[in-house]
């Protein structure tokens, strides 16, 4: 992401430069309706999901039965799996970031 | 027809987003410095609170109706904005945010268009999407876009003029509760006899100029269907905001970069002559809504949001700004066809609070001295003989990521859920 600031009236190179690819456009489809949230459970690393994950949650995308979601349960949202009799449920779980694997 | 949108009691609504446990409960959201109550939801309402509540005069009995309160987290309120006009202008490229909860959306006048159905469509999916309540007023003129909007939340959100019975309508509004009728206004004609909306409807021309001025002639226009407001009339006391949409699609970043500037100089012109400074720049970006196709592979529809360091009325930082929000939701390979500046939580420039880590009053003094010359200029010799080519770095944040505002004192400030990474909700 870009911390220099490049502005004000066209430097020789602007338009030209090739960036690398963006994250925001593969992480979301719909960027009004893109939430993000951090996962700390410990009980879907079966699904891929570990305690630290970025969660990227779209809330355009309608509730499927199975489908990893936010849920919620309780004056909590909790992340799981989607069922038929499932709350208000916030969003779909569309990405996750993991960093500092290292 | 114009479709007027606002959240419903936005504030407090914004708050509630990632609060599952807030449901039902009374929530009320202080000014800056957490002196007055500005916004609470209809459970705070219903106990009695209103809106002008002095915080401390009133503290004891919030804590013990157990009222949530909150400072007000304008990073949080202007990003969820800014989602709502992404999804209005999925409807209409001429959509206008007039201020930080509330914008017109201008549709095209079709033939059996069934309004109402867009208006309810408009209206679940920033439910569903953004978590927001909000309410449509559907009228073919703003001032009465306006009032169906203030009905709609008497009639489940959503009201539209060409569904109601007018007359009756218009007999059981007050004329002081008209927008742009102001209470001064009112008291004068009250004096005429005109005490209702279907009074004032009525009331001939030639007196409204003579006893309202021109705003009060035109108002009367509108409450008859004229449209006499025009579309880009953007300023008020919260907002100022310029953008158009572009003959043809404009696809590199460098033209839109010039056109972003000119509309930026023009907004910061239109604030300055009022003499407001700005915290929250947004930047709006967007192709054309193919109606025809179910195709939606060529659209793009974002937005930006950046808070200065401290409020500015000071064009190179505003346009540095600007241009930086427009880099980061510039796509490649789209046909754009519009873009749009907001210049957000506006404030008396002389009262703005000021950045403790610049050497503000030598810089002050040189933005200011460069500022007036600069006005001066243009106004002898025509807008945009000098405009900006600098260079400017704006901090959006201090070196931990948290924005430089803590001077102000906001103790109940809630986390900036969707734009600090180290604030993000955490689910289990």
């Amino acid at each position: 992401m870009n911390t220099r600031n490049t502005t004000g009236f066209p430097s020789p190179a602007q338009g030209f430069e090739k960036d690398t690819f963006d994250f925001n456009r593969i992480l979301s489809k719909h960027p009004s309706a893109t939430f993000t949230m951090r996962y700390e459970g410990k009980t879907l690393s079966d699904s891929g999901l570990f305690p630290g994950d970025l969660i990227i949650i779209d809330s355009a995308i309608k509730p499927k039965q199975g489908m990893l979601g936010i849920v919620e349960e309780d004056g909590e949202f909790i992340c799981k799996r989607i069922e038929e009799n499932s709350g208000i449920v916030f969003g779909i779980i569309t990405g996750i970031v993991r960093t500092g694997i290292l | 027809m114009i479709f007027h949108i606002d959240g419903n009691s936005f504030y407090a609504s914004c708050e509630r987003i990632f609060r599952p446990d807030l449901a039902g409960k009374p929530i009320a959201v202080l000014t800056n410095n957490d002196g007055v109550v500005i916004a609470l939801n209809q459970e705070c309402k219903d106990l009695g609170c209103k809106r002008g509540d002095l915080y401390f005069q009133v503290k004891k009995q919030y804590e013990e109706n157990g009222v949530f309160v909150f400072s007000s987290n304008y990073t949080l309120y202007a990003d969820i904005s800014r989602r709502l006009n992404i999804l209005y202008s999925e409807y209409s490229l001429e959509t206008e945010p007039y201020s930080i909860d509330e914008s017109f959306v201008y549709l095209t006048d079709w033939k059996n268009a069934d309004y109402s159905e867009i208006g309810r469509e408009i209206k679940d999916r920033a439910l569903r999407e953004i978590h927001i309540p909000i309410s449509v007023g559907i009228a073919p003129t703003k001032t009465l876009a306006k009032m169906c909007n203030k009905l709609a939340k008497k009639f489940g959100g959503i009201c539209n003029w060409q569904e109601l019975d007018r007359n009756a309508v218009l007999a059981d509004y007050n004329a002081a509760d008209i927008w742009g009728i102001g209470k001064r206004k009112a008291e004068i004609l009250a004096r005429l006899g005109v005490h209702t909306a279907f009074d004032l409807a009525n009331f001939p021309l030639d007196k409204a100029k003579k006893y309202l001025s021109i705003t009060g002639f035109r108002t009367v226009q509108e409450l008859n269907g004229i449209q006499a407001l025009d579309r880009n009339e953007l300023n008020n006391k919260q907002n100022i905001g310029t953008g158009r949409s572009f003959a043809h699609g404009v696809t590199g970043f460098s033209e839109l970069e010039t056109a972003l500037a000119e509309y930026t100089q023009l907004a910061v012109e239109r604030m300055r002559a009022e003499g407001s400074a700005c915290r929250i720049v947004s930047v709006y970006l967007m192709t054309a809504h193919n109606y025809i196709t179910e195709d939606r592979s060529g659209e793009y529809f974002n937005a930006a949001t950046a808070e200065l360091p401290s409020s500015s009325s000071y064009l190179p930082d505003i346009l540095a700004a600007a241009i930086r929000l427009m880099r980061s939701i510039f796509r490649d390979g789209y046909e754009y066809r519009k873009i749009m500046i907001n210049l957000i939580a506006l404030e008396d420039e002389a009262k703005a609070q000021p950045d403790l880590f610049c050497d503000n009053e030598a810089s002050d003094k040189k933005n200011k001295a460069v500022m007036s010359a600069c006005d001066c200029i243009n106004a002898k010799y025509g807008r945009g003989c000098i405009h900006p080519g600098t260079r400017n770095l704006t901090k959006e944040t201090k070196a931990d990521g948290k924005k430089a505002d803590w001077i102000m004192d906001r103790k109940m400030l809630s986390p900036e859920y969707t734009t600090n990474i180290n604030d993000v909700p955490v689910v289990h």
